[in-house]
């Protein structure tokens, strides 16, 4: 793929090239979370320094709550109002300014929701998440919490986008990384211009220095062979007793992804929803006898790291944390998983 | 290392080696300077990890309950009374339950320091609380505010900060911040509004709401096993976090806490999305003061309030007819 | 609440144009009139009786309550009243024997303690004070209990004319697709 360079005082038309086509979604102005936005550029110049979203890019395509159906009683039992959920949405949309680790999420989230890694075929993430272009933006500083430099699964040099996005000063870096990319940089024409070695080095050079800062030197494609050995450790007690079996960690976690399926219903009519759930709860794992395999907090726990760490790596070969803080920063708590990490670690 | 952080640690040690205590709840450090987490301390080994500054905010009564015991629990002035709580309700045996009192002079918001988006807190270095003063060394230079300007929003109004309920108390009584906040004038605001305008404000704050439920959990005094607002038979409020339902939860876990909440804000501390969760319950806490003289967590042998009646309480029924 | 005939509608499309007090039917609203909804809380052994009196003496009272019987007013947790509100219910009443003639020697006791903290709260969330009631209905007070319910319905009525009922959003009724939260 080719690498390209724009200077900021084009950026601007090629968003609203961008914009005829798609609507583009970008960084809100407080940071917490996409939204569609009319002017790509400004956004763009505005997410800037902030770092990810507060909420994760992943609720556009797995939304935190979202209807699956309706349905009505009549005197021949229950019908379906409509069924439709793999309408697509109405718009055709396109993300810029997602940060290196969240565009790694998607990548990691669309394997799970993909019959070719042993996962479903889900027709509401396939219908939210197909031909949605991901242009991503290099921070430039990390937040408190980051750890994307021990991250395997993200490439802060070449992030998993269809183009990577790099603030060079007075222009950005832009390497289309897929045929959308090459597409997408099109559409800007003769504002792009062909990178050179110069370029090239300065990107290198950012992307080194980001990685420099959020590198802990956590080891977590080791800890899936590590963790095999650790189930039965007492460890996960000691670990879990501060956690409060919130939602925090895992509702605003990129890579997370359990839902839970209910139904409403008002008189005669109703609807069936899923909405986010997390392994956190207590009764995530209740049964309708009572019983409850992981009542106790230290199962939860060993559920939640063992599942991102060791389950899914064995299925994908892909590590299931990006390290992008927001569980370190939000955790009303503290509980911080590069901590858990290292006593595991050594454990 | 401040005088507090070692008489904590002292009678931490004492709470172990001498008064039978099998575990002592207190704080230590996280990962990074400012960063506090529980700490639960089961062997004289663990104490020497106990500190204490001006970031621990935390109410550590919410780990009471569940904690092994005889247990040994350091609270601020906010955390004893909603001890006061658990023990009125008989959730923990007064004698089962040590508690280290620690006179609160407030705790900072960190996002007052530094936006909660901003980049700065990687160069911090350390935080450190001087008399009346937070000293934060980043970037290789010490930054100096004066405490009352980057204290908690909670602590502003704080009426009780030295913990009334103690077994020891590890320093001298404070007074309460000089800080005229007043503590009702949110209430006085949102009840200017016309009831529409009113119902809108609520739905538009808990339109972000996610239903993580750390507000819940982080509470001391919401301690259900089974809470009813995940029953799925019958079901009471919606799992999806959908705006009217988001805020029938709260209304709901406000009104359940109605004579208990102490105001800890844990609640609102605790909330991803900052969505100002003590402007609800304010209204309840206002109107018990008002028309009842009473303030939740005072006294730990009092039978709890809304679990009692009194002849007097016809003054203030607002029955039609009576 | 389980074991509850409440036949509440989550209407849209399913009325009939309204004959009666208004000329636009309003969505969700009481079945063939379009008026206000009115929830009655009542115990069973004072409120509950004085309504069947009203029901046996043919007094007239307006048909848009629905009732629903509880043992006691004490057993009303006002989460009820929120939950009744979230619904789209218009108005609740709750009624229970007058103090000291409780069934149950002290329920309404605590109910009045309780409703008096609860009732500003309920304003402060923006439900209009005309919307909830408290009334102490004894078993022999049919005519006041007709009184009440022809009050607390032109009240309503009153309210709904001026816009200041909210619209019932029983989210995806509301006729779009996609989440239901918002983002940020």
């Amino acid at each position: 793929m080719t690498d390209y360079v724009i200077s900021k005082d084009k950026a601007p038309q090629w968003l609203e090239r961008l914009a005829d086509k798609y609507a583009v979604y970008a960084p809100d102005a407080d940071g917490i979370a996409f939204a569609p936005t009319a002017d790509g550029a400004a956004a763009l110049a505005a997410a800037g320094n902030a770092g990810n979203t507060r909420r994760p890019p992943k609720e556009l395509f797995l939304p935190a709550s979202q209807v699956l159906l309706r349905f009505h009683q009549t005197e021949q039992g229950v019908e379906l109002d409509d069924a439709a959920p793999e309408s697509p949405p109405a718009e055709r949309r396109l993300l810029v300014g997602v940060r290196p680790c969240d565009a790694a999420a998607l990548t990691l989230l669309d394997m799970v929701f993909s019959p070719a890694y042993g996962g479903y075929d889900d027709p509401c993430y396939r219908s939210a998440r197909a031909e949605v272009p991901i242009i991503s933006l290099l921070c430039a500083e990390p937040l408190e919490g980051c750890f994307c430099g021990d991250a395997p699964a993200v490439d802060l040099a070449s992030p998993a986008a269809d183009v990577a996005l790099t603030d060079l000063g007075d222009r950005y870096f832009a390497q289309a990384k897929s045929e959308t990319g090459q597409e997408l940089i099109a559409m800007g024409g003769d504002l792009f211009a062909l990178a050179t070695d110069a370029d090239r080095a300065a990107r290198d050079a950012a992307a080194a220095a980001l990685r420099e800062r959020t590198t802990e030197g956590l080891p977590l494609a080791e800890m899936r062979e590590k963790l095999r050995g650790l189930h039965e450790s007492p460890r996960w007690r000691e670990l879990s007793q501060k956690c409060l079996r919130c939602g925090v960690c895992s509702f605003l976690c990129p890579t997370c992804h359990c839902f839970d399926l209910q139904d409403e219903a008002f008189g005669a009519r109703g609807y069936r929803y899923r909405c986010w759930d997390t392994c956190q709860f207590t009764d995530f794992t209740l049964m309708t006898s009572g019983e409850n395999p992981r009542r106790d907090p230290a199962e939860r726990l060993k559920q939640r790291i063992c599942h991102k760490l060791e389950y899914l790596p064995d299925r994908t070969q892909a590590v299931y944390c990006v390290g992008c803080g927001r569980c370190v920063r939000l955790c009303p708590v503290g509980m911080d998983i590069r901590e858990t990490i290292e006593e595991l670690a050594g454990a | 290392m401040s005088d507090l952080e070692q008489r904590i640690r002292d009678e931490a040690m004492r709470a172990l080696t001498e008064r039978g205590a099998v575990c002592v709840i207190g704080f230590r450090q996280g990962r990074r300077p400012w960063r506090v987490t529980p700490h639960f301390a089961t062997t004289p080994g663990q104490v020497d990890q106990l500190i204490w500054n001006a970031a621990c905010a935390g109410n550590l009564a919410t780990y009471v309950i569940a904690a092994p015991k005889p247990v040994a629990v350091v609270l601020k002035g906010c955390d004893a009374r909603a001890l006061a709580v658990l023990l009125q309700e008989h959730q923990v045996e007064r004698d089962q339950v040590q508690i280290i009192g620690v006179p609160c002079a407030g705790m900072i918001d960190l996002a007052a320091l530094a936006p909660a988006n901003s980049a700065t807190w990687k160069r911090v270095a350390g935080l450190d609380d001087a008399a009346g003063e937070v000293v934060v060394t980043a970037g290789g230079k010490e930054h100096r505010a004066p405490r009352e300007r980057v204290l908690l929003a909670r602590c502003r109004t704080c009426a009780h900060p030295t913990p009334a309920l103690h077994d020891v108390l590890v320093g001298e009584a404070v007074a309460a911040p000089a800080v005229e906040d007043d503590r009702y004038a949110r209430v006085a605001e949102i009840e200017a509004m016309d009831p529409l305008a009113r119902r809108q404000y609520w739905l538009d704050q808990f339109a972000r709401c996610i239903r993580c439920n750390a507000c819940r959990n982080i509470c001391p005094l919401c301690y259900c096993r089974e809470c009813v607002c995940d029953l799925r038979e019958p079901r009471f409020v919606a799992r999806e976090p959908n705006a009217e339902d988001n805020l029938l939860f709260q209304c709901v876990r406000a009104w359940h806490a109605a004579g208990r909440c102490v105001d800890c804000g844990e609640c609102e501390r605790a909330c991803p999305m900052a969505i100002p969760l003590r402007e609800l319950g304010r209204k309840l806490e206002q109107e018990l003061r008002d028309l009842f003289g009473y303030q939740a967590g005072m006294d730990p042998a009092a039978p709890p309030f809304l679990a009692q009646f009194a002849a007097a309480d016809e003054e203030k029924s607002v029955a039609g007819h009576e | 609440m389980p074991g509850v005939e409440e036949k509440v509608e989550a209407g849209q499309g399913a009325q009939t144009p309204a004959e009666g007090t208004l000329t636009q039917p309003l969505p969700g609203r009481e079945r063939g009139t379009g008026g206000p909804r009115l929830l009655a809380f009542l115990c069973n052994w004072c409120s509950y009786a004085g309504a069947d009196l009203a029901g046996g003496g043919r007094l007239q009272y307006p048909p848009n309550v629905r009732i629903l019987r509880v043992p006691c007013s004490a057993r009303v947790d006002p989460a009820f009243v929120l939950r009744a509100f979230r619904l789209g219910m218009d108005g609740v009443l709750v009624a229970g024997c007058h103090p000291g003639d409780c069934h149950y020697s002290e329920g309404n006791f605590y109910t009045r303690r309780r409703l008096a903290i609860f009732t500003p709260f309920l304003n402060y969330l923006g439900v209009h004070p005309k919307r909830f009631r408290l009334e102490w209905i004894s078993a022999s007070e049919g005519r006041r209990f007709a009184q009440v319910i022809r009050e607390m319905v032109a009240d309503l009525e009153e309210l709904q004319r001026q816009g200041e009922l909210p619209e019932r959003n029983l989210s995806p009724f509301q006729g779009e697709d996609g989440p239901i939260c918002r983002a940020g």
